[in-house]
């Protein structure tokens, strides 16, 4: 080189290095204030409330997704998966994937994340969703792998969406909290400003315009909304509706839970009318828009219309205040114990407002003739009360519930909220545990076919609830970025769907 | 001195040791936390999974004999969150709240006395009652709505300050200011009452005698006897802080004891709740031999006994 | 104001009209009323009243001292050298404060700041003047040599708790006398003090008063005291001055009503009671020794070393002693309110000690009790009817509660008040009217005994006189038997029939009255005689100096 370029270089790359601080200032780096502050953030955690939204499509891939709006499988980290029999699927992997560590994305990868997701050395929570069922993998070739269910899983291609590929060398033994994975982002560090993450240059999918993503913890609503507003940070995630006053910045989306309330049977919740005479006397109508958003759905049903198994032909309950009281008059001529004090059991802390829409419903049933007393217990008490083994002495009851089903199936509710042998079923009815098993096994039309009668039967016949609604979560969005929250934003926050506002 | 603190030391020991035990037992008696940890359809064999690997399928002596083997070494076990050492997740967090306390109480502390030595001089007057008037709503005002308000009107509408975070200077302003208004509202009327009785003490008459000035009156000789109820209210509301200034952390985002001993409890997280009362205990423990050494500093008569 | 007033003669305070109020809620109380007198340099001029009488607020007024509110100067002036001190500024008039004009109080361990070392306090006045602190610390040094505290560089930092009463009060001469004032105030310096410290330290005062050429204002009630070093004095009542002129003079010839009832109450005028020898036993007391241990280091107390007495039925036993003596030990054994390491109290030979249930009770009926402090020992939330007939509710069976209206009435004539005074409480009365009280309910139950626990100490002298002679009078009309605690002799000498002489836990002397005063046998009881001030202006001008070994230990 000769001496003249090689001052011009070191000219150029002065300028370049004055010019850079000026370039960083204007990085895509974006901050997001989310409430809690989760245990760790392991790649075997992605579908638990708090590590989802930080680690999930971001950091770590699984190795297919779900379409927000259907549910329809899309590949991600798998690109080919076929059912071979026996309970066994093959699926091939795609080309040029490497973890943030450098180490390529080949078969051993996954059967080594396979295996880790179901060992007892760690307690990796996305193993629930596949419970009773035993993974094993075995790899074919550099790009190939073999999953065996046993027993077999019609639901493969979603159960493939729980699989969290983490990279080879993530601990066996301990929950990470720097988790190494192929997502478009990478883990940079955690501490007390909250987590930081730098987006991965080596991506294999497109490049997503957010440099650093760093997520912040703030229990309080209020504030998490001021952040936004005064600049401090570009989204605050779940924002309760009181503080969702600016219609600019805040968006309301579905967000995939549905509340409705358990009843216990016992007298005089054992005697249908009153189960009736409950659900119509709640005027679902006049929570909307008050106590909550006005986006909310009132529900029929404990899933959404998106997930398959929704049965479209039922109605939501009317309100009928007289047809109420008629039933339970009824019902106490025919000697039933309507006087019996009944307790609504809430959840603290479960959505906001949840206080005051107890309260309003207390009252519309209390106009109707039955005795309701609300008892609030916080969730260990809570959760004594919903689990099987039930406590031995339960008197009349309802219980506030919550259920979220992202999966796209039916099967992930009906199974333990229905079955006589679900952990959170209060029914024993032999037709509805005969449609369940058979829709189980079934594949195509059928298995949604089987699956809308078994919830035709329980909304009309069995009545085991007062569904209440499907519930609506806020986001704020602040004006340097644009975001869009879809229905599965509360599970899987991609930070590659949000770009920054051109200046 | 030294023989008093290492009587007292014998016996915070004691209390401490006794204290840790009735929490573990208390704890323990609300069951298996494993419904806490695992998603709700989780089957009973995760949950059996769980309670096995954290020992809480032993029974509760069992369970304690074992934690009292690492006592002696100081380990407490694991925190079922986290899988980390309580002790660290505890001692990580404690460095905050002390420093939130203590910069509270001290601002709270120069303001209040200052303002009711001042009040105290010439009581009913404008002075005196706009202090006890604000001193008052201080007092009763809840900490939440402070913080809240606090944050709407500085760092939305004013845009002076920060929200939240812990990094910068300014982001300690409004917690601890929040933090400091209620003992400092307290602490005027304390230090207001004290000073009124000490200035009709017979030695201030002496004092005017001697041809005093105001100013060597109030400063000198009525303060100082009239601190000994200021430092106990003072003491009092440190130890508040410390056992937790849960809103404030929690709003401003301060990974402090308060905020980690509540989700702590909440969770069932055993060894995190005992780890915590054990070090807060001994954090207290220390605040009051400092009071105690307050005590003796401020009055001889003490220091003698 | 005016200023440049010529001074009559010699005098450097000169107080013309003064009259001082007071406000409360809804009274105006007129504390001085128009007072005038003027004190000359080197003199000693005495303030002479009882409670009430408004002799503190002037000296308070002279100083500053007066809080506004609610206390104001509604008129007069006080000249200072020719300049009025109540028309300076604030700034002029604290410069003179403690420099030119100074003053020693009532109580001096509550006068004094608990929190500083003495040595600082003293300087302090030094300082607060100008002075520099090394000057001033070392000054602070010299003055308590001079005052007679010993081994004053290791006391300087002692604090004021550490001292006795009577070395506190020299710690507030030092710090009074540090700036060689003009004019020394001393408001009842000696009244909380035992008798042979008052006299040390009055002692003292006339000493520095001498060297320094100070002017003594020297504010009492004690009639001994004012004969002792006073060399003039006013006599006041009810905020007025009633009488002035030389102290021989005025105990020669009081002018006044007043001044002669004043005189008239000193105790111990009367003849001393007969010496008879008295035959039923009522109390008998052996070998009483009661030891207490204060702490690890200290020597353990002899509040009682081998106490035996006896008090026989119709007499008063009168028990003498300063502080430290025992007197309150044995008297709260007596009560059974303390129980003695060893030795027995007997009543009609039954052991007090070992008396249970009805037995218990008949023997608290017999002996009754009247305190030292009436406000204290009276319930401010029962009404005096309430207060009186307690003891019958008490002690059920000894009468009937349909008798006890007519009772009280009885009673509060007896003790010399009105029967319609049963509906009011005791924030109502007196002093003195308030022990009448606490008398009346020790003779609710008919007792043998009274003792009376310094019954009278906290009483203006002419109400002393008055009590004293209800006392002697209930003696004789219910055949009472009296145990009469008083730390000093006078009070005792015309109403006693024998005396127990008290000191350190010991009884030094006993016997019977007249043969104690006239003939002392022990040197501690002949140094309390000599000490008790003589309210006789010419008995100390020829009195011999008290012997020398009394040092400055207490």
């Amino acid at each position: 080189m000769s001496s003249k370029s090689g001052i011009l270089q070191a000219f150029a790359i002065t300028i370049m290095a004055a010019t850079a601080p000026a370039a960083y200032a204007q990085t895509a780096s974006i901050k997001i204030a989310v409430p809690v502050e989760p245990a760790n953030i392991d790649g075997c955690n992605t579908t638990v409330n708090g590590i989802n939204l930080i680690v999930k499509e971001n950091i770590v891939e699984t190795l297919t997704v779900l379409d927000p709006n259907d549910s329809k499988v899309l590949p991600r980290l798998a690109t080919k998966w076929e059912d071979t029999g026996n309970g066994v699927w093959r699926v091939t992997l795609r080309d040029g994937v490497t973890f943030h560590d450098g180490k390529p994305l080949n078969a051993d990868a996954v059967v080594k994340a396979v295996e880790r997701m179901q060992s007892t050395g760690v307690t990796c929570l996305d193993r629930t969703k596949i419970a009773n069922v035993k993974l094993t993998a075995k790899s074919i070739d550099d790009k190939t792998l073999e999953l065996k269910a046993d027993p077999a899983q019609v639901l493969m291609p979603v159960f493939l969406s729980f699989i969290g590929v983490v990279g080879p060398d993530t601990s066996p033994t301990q929950l990470s909290r720097a988790p190494v994975g192929t997502g478009p982002y990478q883990f940079v560090s955690w501490n007390a400003d909250g987590v930081q993450l730098k987006r991965n240059d080596g991506y294999w999918g497109k490049k997503p315009e957010v440099e650093n993503a760093t997520f912040v913890f703030r229990g309080e609503s209020a504030l998490r909304a001021a952040m936004v507003k005064t600049g401090e940070a570009d989204i605050a995630y779940s924002i309760s509706p009181q503080d969702a006053d600016d219609p600019k910045m805040d968006k309301a989306f579905l967000n995939g839970e549905t509340t409705r309330i358990r009843f216990i049977m016992q007298p005089p919740l054992d005697d249908i009318r009153i189960r009736q005479a409950l659900n119509l006397g709640f005027d679902r109508g006049a929570l909307v828009g008050t106590v909550f958003s006005d986006e909310v759905v009132p529900a029929t049903q404990f899933i959404l219309p998106k997930i398959n198994g929704y049965n479209p032909d039922l109605k939501v309950w009317p309100y009928d205040p007289k047809q109420a009281m008629k039933l339970v008059q009824e019902a106490k001529t025919a000697g039933v114990p309507v006087d019996r004090p009944i307790r609504l059991i809430g959840r603290t802390n479960f959505f906001p407002n949840q206080g005051e829409a107890l309260q309003a419903i207390q009252q519309m049933w209390q106009q109707i003739g039955l005795n309701v007393k609300i008892e609030m217990m916080e969730s260990a008490e809570w959760l004594k009360l919903v689990n099987k083994p039930y406590p031995a002495e339960r008197s009349a009851m309802m219980i506030q519930e919550m259920h979220d089903n992202n999966n796209g199936d039916a099967a992930f509710t009906m199974y333990f909220r229905y079955h006589s042998k679900g952990q959170q079923s209060e029914m024993n009815n032999p037709q509805v545990d005969g449609l369940i098993d058979k829709a189980m096994a079934e594949t195509g039309a059928q298995r949604t076919k089987d699956f809308q009668e078994a919830n035709r039967i329980i909304a009309t016949d069995v009545i085991p609830a007062v569904p209440m609604y499907h519930m609506v979560s806020q986001m704020r969005v602040g004006p340097r970025v644009n975001y869009m929250p879809n229905a599965l934003s509360t599970v899987q926050f991609e930070l590659s769907d949000i770009t920054m506002t051109k200046k | 001195m030294g023989s008093y603190l290492s009587k007292r030391a014998v016996w915070s020991g004691i209390s401490l040791f006794l204290l840790v035990v009735m929490v573990f037992f208390m704890a323990r008696l609300t069951g298996s936390p494993a419904d806490l940890y695992l998603p709700i359809d989780a089957p009973n064999s995760m949950r059996e999974e769980f309670a096995r690997l954290h020992g809480f399928d032993q029974p509760v002596l069992v369970q304690f004999f074992t934690f009292l083997r690492g006592l002696v070494m100081l380990d407490f076990g694991e925190s079922l969150r986290q899988n980390r050492p309580a002790l660290a997740l505890v001692l990580e967090a404690m460095p905050t709240t002390l420093l939130l306390a203590f910069y509270s109480i001290a601002i709270a502390l120069i303001v209040a006395v200052v303002t009711g030595a001042l009040a105290a001089w010439r009581p009913n007057s404008i002075f005196d009652r706009i202090a006890t008037l604000l001193s008052l709503i201080g007092a009763s005002l809840p900490n939440f709505w402070i913080a809240i308000v606090g944050v709407l009107v500085f760092a939305v509408g004013l845009e002076w300050l920060p929200t939240s975070g812990t990094g910068s200077v300014a982001q300690w302003i409004l917690p601890v200011a929040v933090l400091a208004i209620r003992p400092c509202g307290l602490i005027v009327q304390i230090a207001r009452s004290s000073m009124i009785s000490v200035l009709s003490a017979a030695y201030v008459k002496t004092a005017r005698a001697k041809g005093a000035k105001s100013r060597r009156i109030i400063f000198v000789h009525a303060l100082r006897n009239a601190m000994l109820p200021v430092i106990t209210v003072a003491g009092d509301q440190a130890a508040g802080i410390i056992n937790g200034a849960v809103i404030v952390e929690t709003i401003f985002g301060f990974p402090g004891i308060g905020k980690l001993m509540i989700d702590s409890i909440t969770y069932r997280d055993f060894a995190v709740i005992q780890a915590g009362v054990m070090v807060t205990a001994i954090a207290i423990f220390m605040l009051n031999v400092v009071i105690d050494i307050a005590y003796a500093i401020l009055d001889p008569r003490i220091r003698m006994n | 104001m005016s200023d440049n007033k010529i001074m009559p003669d010699g005098a450097i305070l000169d107080v013309a009209n003064l009259s001082v109020e007071f406000h409360a809620r809804n009274t105006v109380t007129k504390a001085v009323r128009d007072v005038s007198w003027s004190i000359r340099s080197g003199e000693t001029l005495a303030i002479l009243g009882e409670s009430g009488s408004g002799k503190s607020v002037s000296a308070s007024a002279v100083m500053g001292l007066i809080d506004s509110p609610p206390g104001f100067v509604t008129g007069g002036t006080i000249h200072y050298r020719s300049r009025d001190l109540l028309g300076m500024a604030a700034e002029e008039r604290r410069a003179i404060s403690g420099k030119k004009i100074a003053m020693i109080f009532q109580d001096p361990l509550s006068h004094l700041n608990p929190v500083y070392p003495i040595g600082w306090q003293i300087a302090e006045v030094m300082r607060i003047h100008g002075m520099e602190a090394g000057d001033a610390r070392r000054r602070a040094l010299d003055l308590l040599e001079r005052v007679g505290i010993p081994n004053a560089a290791a006391r300087a930092g002692s604090y004021p708790h550490e001292f006795s009463g009577g070395q506190r009060q020299r710690v507030m001469i030092a710090m009074a006398i540090a700036l060689k004032p003009d004019l020394l105030i001393a408001d009842e310096p000696t009244t909380a003090l035992d008798v042979t410290v008052q006299a040390q330290i009055l002692r003292l005062l006339r000493q520095l008063q001498k060297e320094e050429s100070m002017a003594l204002l020297l504010i009492t009630h004690d009639l001994g005291v004012v004969a002792e070093i006073a060399d003039r004095m006013i006599v006041m009542k009810d905020g007025e001055v009633v009488e002035t002129g030389d102290v021989a003079e005025v105990y020669r010839n009081p002018r006044h009503a007043y001044t002669r009832q004043l005189l008239a109450a000193v105790p111990g005028q009367e003849p001393f009671r007969p010496e008879v020898e008295r035959s039923e036993v009522l109390i008998k007391a052996t070998a009483l020794k009661k030891t207490y241990l204060l702490s690890s280091n200290a020597p353990p107390l002899n509040a009682m070393d081998n106490v035996s007495f006896e008090l026989r039925k119709g007499e008063t036993l009168g028990i003498v002693g300063e502080s430290g003596s025992g007197k309150t030990t044995l008297a709260k054994t007596l009560l059974r309110l303390n129980i003695p390491d060893s030795g027995s109290v007997t009543y009609r030979g039954k052991d007090i000690f070992s008396l249970k249930g009805d037995d218990l009770f008949d023997y608290r009926r017999r002996l009754q009790v009247v305190f030292q402090d009436p406000t204290a020992s009276l319930n401010p939330r029962m009404s005096i009817f309430d207060i009186i007939s307690e003891p019958w509710a008490i002690h059920k069976g000894v009468k009937p509660k349909q008798e006890w209206a007519a009772a009280v009435r009885d009673l509060l004539t007896q003790v010399g008040l009105k029967p319609e005074h049963a509906k009011r409480y005791p924030h109502q009365f007196s002093g003195g009217q308030r022990q009448r009280i606490a008398i009346a309910r020790a003779l609710a139950l008919k007792p043998e005994v009274i003792l009376c626990d310094e019954a009278v100490s906290a009483l203006d002298v002419s109400v002393q006189a008055q009590v004293i002679a209800l006392l002697k009078d209930l003696q004789e009309k219910l055949g009472l038997s009296y145990i009469f605690i008083a730390h000093d002799l006078p009070l005792v000498r015309d109403f006693a029939d024998r005396v127990i002489v008290m000191r350190k836990g010991q009884i030094v002397e006993q016997g019977f009255t007249s043969a104690i005063f006239t003939a002392p046998a022990d040197p501690y009881t002949r140094e309390l005689i000599a000490a008790s001030p003589e309210p006789d202006p010419a008995v100390h001008r020829s009195r011999t100096q008290p012997a020398a070994n009394m040092e400055a230990h207490a």
